[in-house]
């Protein structure tokens, strides 16, 4: 299992590509907020769905795959049994910049 | 031609023979004509589909068009020995035309063909990764130039977007024809029906 950490910021940050022939899963989700106040963090999932009936020249489509807040100085951890899919890129963007507020991503590629 | 097995089933192998059977295939391939398999070469090809909820898309394994999969040989003394596997997209269904807006599979009463747009049709003659995995696929697919269009339709049966991974593993089998005489004297060789011998 892989993991990547990024920092809170309000620009998406890209946690990891999956590629073209396999599924991401993430398995674990852990955010540590040390930063003076409450963080929410939202995983998306970027990725361009391919031509079909209703959408024959599709443009890249973003959803939101989890959001969770985390107090200032808490720790949050979730091991999520039936995880998370993403299909493209995952992202994480965060409410405010926080150097102090690290999300670690543990992930499969299947 | 089109077949769907309870195993994985096995390759042609050189020194192996097929029989084209059920009708005439092409200007060149007629019904009855027996070849010999000289090489094999073994090609993986994977591709994805993101889908939509409630969509479909088509995909066409000829080589006709620049959009096509390109999944027919170009040659006259080829024979692709494709077996299709699946992986991702749980809820995603297939359905084979050949050729397009033809439905391969479908039970003989006449408003009982497959249609993913109509609940009560969705669920008729459809292939899924349960029926054929990535890993142990059981759908077996020959093609050969200037063959009608093979299409699947792939639909998302699901309630969130979906990736669907094809993975094709081609046998590239290089053939002989084998003259009336000599085939008379086979008697093992694999049977390649014509799609509308079953249809």
């Amino acid at each position: 299992m892989a993991s990547v950490v990024v920092s809170a910021n309000t620009t998406p940050q890209t946690a990891f590509t999956v590629p073209l022939n396999k599924v991401g899963k993430i398995k674990l989700l852990e955010i540590d907020n040390q930063e003076a106040s409450a963080i929410t963090i939202t995983i998306l999932d970027v990725f361009t769905p391919t031509p079909s009936a209703s959408d024959p020249s599709p443009t890249p489509v973003t959803v939101t795959r989890k959001v969770v807040t985390v107090d200032a100085g808490g720790l949050y951890t979730e091991k999520i049994d039936g995880y998370i899919e993403i299909l493209g890129v995952c992202q994480v963007v965060a409410s405010a910049v926080g150097a102090n507020c690290n999300i670690t991503v543990c992930y499969d590629f299947e | 031609m089109i077949k769907l097995f309870t195993e994985t089933p096995s390759l042609l192998q050189p020194r192996h023979y097929v029989k084209f059977t059920g009708k005439d295939f092409t200007d060149y391939i007629y019904e009855g004509d027996m070849f010999r398999i000289d090489k094999t070469q073994q090609i993986i090809y994977e591709q994805a589909i993101i889908l939509p909820p409630g969509d479909y898309t088509q995909l066409d394994l000829s080589s006709e068009t620049t959009t096509s999969l390109g999944l027919y040989p170009t040659s006259i003394e080829t024979l692709y020995e494709i077996l299709v596997g699946l992986k991702g997209g749980k809820d995603m269904l297939i359905y084979i035309q050949v050729p397009a807006g033809k439905f391969f599979a479908r039970l003989e009463k006449p408003e009982l063909f497959p249609n993913p747009t109509v609940p009560q049709l969705r669920y008729i003659s459809t292939i899924d990764v349960d029926t054929t995995p990535y890993k142990e696929p059981k759908l077996r697919i020959h093609t050969i130039k200037d063959l009608e269009p093979i299409i699947f339709i792939v639909y998302n049966d699901g309630s969130d977007y979906e990736k669907l991974i094809f993975r094709f593993l081609i046998n590239k089998c290089k053939i002989t024809r084998v003259s009336p005489e000599e085939a008379a004297r086979i008697d093992v060789y694999r049977e390649i029906e014509h799609y509308e011998a079953v249809r």
